[in-house]
């Protein structure tokens, strides 16, 4: 599914390169639950964002689902992005204006499925999540789990084929951290591609493989 | 996804409540004053131009023999040979105002103006009838305007109702009602509200005019041309008739004759003497507004741009989230915009309810403007504010919505991007906003000072003290003994002419020098009365006819013109017309109002059956009780005549009125614009120390003292405040000058103190929201902050 080669990226500080990911390479079969480890600044969240689409990287190869990313104009990573990927985030990013229902909604409004369609899978989601009670209120009036309920809903909606968690539960405390890793263990069971970062040695034994990061390079 | 976003955006400005207030009540009146500046505008270029055939009618207008003076009147004779010798004139229309006694159904008579004028009339111009017929073939019927109709019968259907027109006692005539027009419109030169046949015009000794006398002039003749293009031929071919009109009229030679194309007549006005025809606002009066209106809009304007820009940083997680969620760049951009496009349209509503009361308002304040706005049917009007609404919203939500938009959602994830506020855009906008300011409360002081300056202006003869009362000679002597006794009459005298309201504008030769002077003719004690000081010479002889056509009195300002010495103007001799005068004495240069500068005036002395005005001077703070009383002994003497009276002063109150009005404008302008400014620095320095909350904890965790605080706050403010303030202050002199020189051609101008007022209030204003926000800081306990940090 994803075939990373040779992945370098980097800033310039002063003149000089900071390496943010070094020669790192890297597959990934469809149907895995990969969990990225590794210390602070170890390049986790941006291997994520590479895998993701969100950033670009400066020397390399990588390929999604066959289709060459790194030769692909923004506008077409978008389009692959938002038919394939769904994103998790640590601290939620819910658009605070808009309320729950609202807010699982918004991917479909961007692939313009139609308003009866969307309408029955919001429902669906808010039913799966047991959330349906909290459709009509505003993120600001949720604790952070039912947010990352939220975020996870708005993440599963366009039926993405990879999701992308990036410290999922670093915001959670332990009960509510548990039911998150344990919906993604399900997710996962029912065919879809998860990639989370995490510091958290026991929601990385969810997976089915680790992946260490140190100073941008693989460490396994 | 529209509802999707328009949610968001409805959200988002309940959730930001004080900056939306702030926002659409600054831009509300920023709209206000555009549409009002747009309206007044539209007024002052429109005149005539409802007329069908604008491009084939032109107005004759003539210009005086050995000056460049054009002048409105045109010989009679114009009209009737124009048509009989040049095959390119189709049709003529002469257009004369007189003033006389109308009396209608009512018991009191009406002192009113009528208009002569040819039945080809309304296939010249169009004026609406209202009902009945506009023939003025009739010598017995006359058009009249729906407001005469009121005024002489009431609510009741005028037709067929009859007015008695006094044009010359006994040469009264009864005139029935053929037909009534809709009002004249406010922008129109020719202004009327009854007209007649040009046959009825009868000389003051009841007979008839003449239309081939070239002594007689109209106030206007119209010629309506088969091509535009032969106006310029025709110029040329009307110098025929120069030399009969110079023959008839010696004293008013002409050198030539212009063609005044009617869709232009209104703008060159301002140029024209003797003109009867009404007059629009000055250029002045048209662009001032604008250019206010437009450092208003543009404040209202930077002020949204700011804090547009201040929350655009707190909109960065949205953007981000649905760049992830699938949302390109122009989504983002749109729906950015879509924010300010509400605003904006939230503002054009309050400025409706705004302008319901401002139009009105501003329409008392002036005569001759009825500002009014059609929002439903009124297109240009529509589109202009559409293009207000799109224009505002893309100046100032263009730049946000790009800025924040080109942000890849991983940059904005990581944190650490912290736009709005502190970047040079916002200074330049802050900067740009703190200069109107400064032009604004500069002009606001410098009216308020010029309509104080105006207050206690010396004209240089009795003007708080003075009536005047139009009479005619064989009416002078019994009103004067009637009133000259009265309690609160302090003196009286006769005159011909009087300052400022009755003169013949005429050529004074010296050799071969000519010069357009004022000439006025005057009788006994007028001097005294008008408190007009001799500065070297005599004045004229009382009760003695000795001065009569041969000496003058001259204002010193006549020196300069042939460079004469003062000192030595008495005794020289001068010609105007084809009479010598020897000047007996001279006084100080006069003024008759703000608007113009006068020219330089003559005094002769005429004989007392000639006296067309009393002059009346009352004691000090009688006037209006000396006014009730005059009006009381003219019904006594003559109760069919309608008493005609003015007030000296009522030039000069009208100037000053006007000064204040503008004064009062400028005022609330200026506070709006200081307001606007205020909120913008507020926004902005707030927006300052939320960025530099964790500095300055840190700061004071290691010991800076408030002064070092405030100098991080406000270090870069108080560059842009004192950038701001010199090009504020510049500008605001020149501008404010620029202005007051269009407007008032005599007038105080800019002063230091003007500029130090200026100074200070801005400084106390700006001074006391940095002090309110360096409180806040002083406040605020690093350790929380560094702690949520």
């Amino acid at each position: 599914m994803i075939d990373l080669k040779n992945i370098f990226k980097w800033v310039n500080v002063g003149g000089a390169r900071n390496f943010l990911l070094r020669d790192l390479s890297l597959s990934i079969q469809e149907g895995e639950f990969i969990s990225i480890m590794g210390p602070s600044g170890s390049g986790k969240t941006t291997l994520l964002n590479v895998i993701g689409m969100l950033d670009n990287f400066d020397e390399g190869e990588y390929k999604f689902l066959h289709e060459e990313v790194h030769k692909m104009k923004e506008k077409q990573r978008t389009q692959l992005y938002k038919q394939y990927i769904g994103f998790v985030f640590q601290a939620y990013h819910l658009i605070d204006e808009l309320t729950v229902y609202e807010n699982i909604e918004t991917p479909l409004l961007y692939q313009d499925v139609k308003g009866s369609e969307r309408k029955a899978l919001v429902a669906d989601m808010l039913d799966r999540f047991n959330i349906v009670g909290k459709k009509d209120l505003f993120p600001n009036q949720l604790s952070g789990g039912q947010q990352q309920l939220v975020g996870v809903a708005r993440a599963l909606i366009a039926k993405p084929k990879l999701i992308l968690a990036d410290e999922p539960t670093g915001n959670l405390n332990s009960k509510q951290g548990e039911e998150i890793m344990q919906i993604f263990k399900e997710l996962n069971q029912q065919g879809v591609t998860i990639i989370q970062v995490t510091h958290s040695e026991k929601n990385a034994t969810y997976g089915s493989r680790i992946v260490e990061l140190l100073d941008g390079r693989l460490n396994n | 996804m529209f509802f999707n976003q328009f949610k968001t955006i409805i959200r988002q400005l309940a959730a930001r409540k004080m900056y939306t207030i702030i926002n659409v009540l600054g831009l509300g009146i920023g709209i206000t004053a555009i549409v009002w500046a747009f309206q007044d505008y539209r007024h002052g270029t429109s005149f005539d131009n409802f007329h069908k055939d604008q491009t084939h009618i032109f107005r004759v207008i003539t210009q005086n023999d050995g000056g460049d003076v054009k002048n409105g009147y045109c010989p009679l004779p114009v009209a009737l040979f124009a048509k009989q010798d040049f095959a390119s004139v189709t049709q003529s229309v002469r257009f004369e105002n007189r003033y006389i006694t109308i009396k209608g159904s009512q018991e009191e008579p009406f002192s009113d103006k009528i208009t002569y004028t040819d039945p080809a009339f309304f296939d010249f111009f169009n004026f609406p009838l209202l009902y009945g017929s506009n023939d003025l073939t009739s010598l017995s019927g006359v058009v009249i305007t729906e407001s005469v109709a009121k005024k002489y019968f009431g609510n009741v259907n005028a037709l067929g109702k009859n007015l008695m027109l006094f044009a010359g006692e006994p040469n009264q005539k009864l005139f029935q009602v053929n037909g009534v027009l809709k009002d004249v419109p406010i922008n129109s030169s020719l202004n009327f509200g009854i007209l007649l046949n040009f046959e009825n015009y009868q000389l003051t000794d009841g007979s008839k005019l003449a239309a081939n006398d070239w002594k007689y002039l109209a106030d206007a003749v119209f010629l309506k041309l088969k091509n535009e293009q032969d106006a310029s031929r025709l110029e040329t071919d009307f110098n025929k008739y120069v030399a009969l009109q110079n023959a008839a009229r010696s004293e008013l030679k002409i050198s030539r004759f212009y063609f005044e194309p009617i869709s232009k007549m209104a703008d060159h006005e301002d140029d024209i003497q003797n003109n009867a025809l009404f007059q629009r606002p000055g250029n002045s009066g048209i662009y001032g507004p604008l250019v206010l209106a437009i450092l208003i809009l543009l404040s209202s304007c930077l002020n949204f741009a700011n804090t547009t820009v201040a929350q655009a940083n707190q909109r960065l997680k949205e953007m981000g989230v649905r760049k992830v969620m699938g949302g390109n760049k122009l989504q983002l951009i749109i729906q950015q915009l879509a924010g300010c496009l509400l605003i904006t349209f939230l503002a054009v509503l309050l400025s409706i309810l705004f302008n319901m009361w401002w139009l009105p308002t501003f329409s008392s304040m002036f005569e001759g403007i009825k500002l009014e706005a059609n929002y439903l049917h009124d297109f240009t009007l529509i589109k202009f504010l559409i293009g207000i609404i799109l224009g505002v919203s893309i100046l100032a939500g263009l730049y946000p919505a790009l800025y924040i938009s080109r942000f890849n959602a991983s940059q904005i994830f990581r944190g650490g991007l912290n736009y709005g506020g502190n970047n040079l855009f916002s200074k330049l906008l802050l900067g740009l906003q703190i200069t109107i300011a400064f032009i604004t409360v500069t002009a606001g002081f410098g009216f308020a000072r010029n309509a104080k300056f105006q207050q206690d202006f010396n004209f240089g003869f009795n003007q708080n003290n003075i009536v005047g009362v139009r009479l005619k000679p064989e009416e002078f002597t019994a009103f004067n003994e009637a009133v000259k006794n009265l309690n609160s009459v302090e003196s009286t005298c006769g005159s011909v002419s009087q300052i400022g309201f009755s003169w013949r504008d005429k050529q004074l030769e010296v050799g071969d020098r000519k010069k357009e002077i004022e000439f006025l003719s005057v009788g006994d004690r007028y001097f005294d009365v008008m408190g007009l000081a001799l500065t070297h010479g005599n004045g004229f002889q009382d009760q003695n006819d000795a001065d009569v056509n041969k000496s003058i009195i001259v204002t010193e300002d006549i020196c300069n013109l042939f460079n004469w010495k003062v000192d030595e103007t008495v005794n020289k001799q001068i010609h105007i017309d084809t009479m010598s005068y020897t000047i007996i004495g001279t006084v100080k240069p006069l003024m008759r109002n703000f608007f113009n500068r006068s020219n330089p005036m003559v005094f002769t002395k005429t004989t007392d059956d000639a006296y067309t005005h009393l002059i009346v001077k009352a004691q000090s703070n009688k006037l209006g009780s000396v006014m009730d009383q005059l009006k009381a002994s003219w019904t006594g003497l003559y109760p069919l005549r309608p008493f005609n009276a003015f007030y000296q002063n009522e030039l000069a109150t009208e100037a000053q009125r006007v000064n204040e009005s503008i004064a009062k404008i400028f005022l609330w302008f200026s506070i709006i614009s200081m307001l606007l400014t205020c909120t913008g620095m507020f926004a902005l320095i707030s927006l300052t120390i939320l960025k530099k909350t964790r500095e300055i904890a840190i700061r004071k965790v290691v010991g800076a003292s408030l002064k070092d605080i405030t100098i991080v706050i406000h270090k870069s403010y108080l560059i842009i405040f004192i950038i701001a303030s010199c090009l504020g202050i510049f500008a605001g002199m020149s501008l404010t000058k620029l202005l007051m020189d269009l407007i008032f051609r005599i007038n105080i101008g800019i002063n230091m103190n003007t500029v130090m007022n200026t100074l200070i209030t801005i400084c106390v204003l700006v001074c006391t929201i940095a002090a309110i926000k360096i409180w806040q800081v002083d406040r605020m306990k690093p350790a929380a902050v560094l702690k949520a940090n």
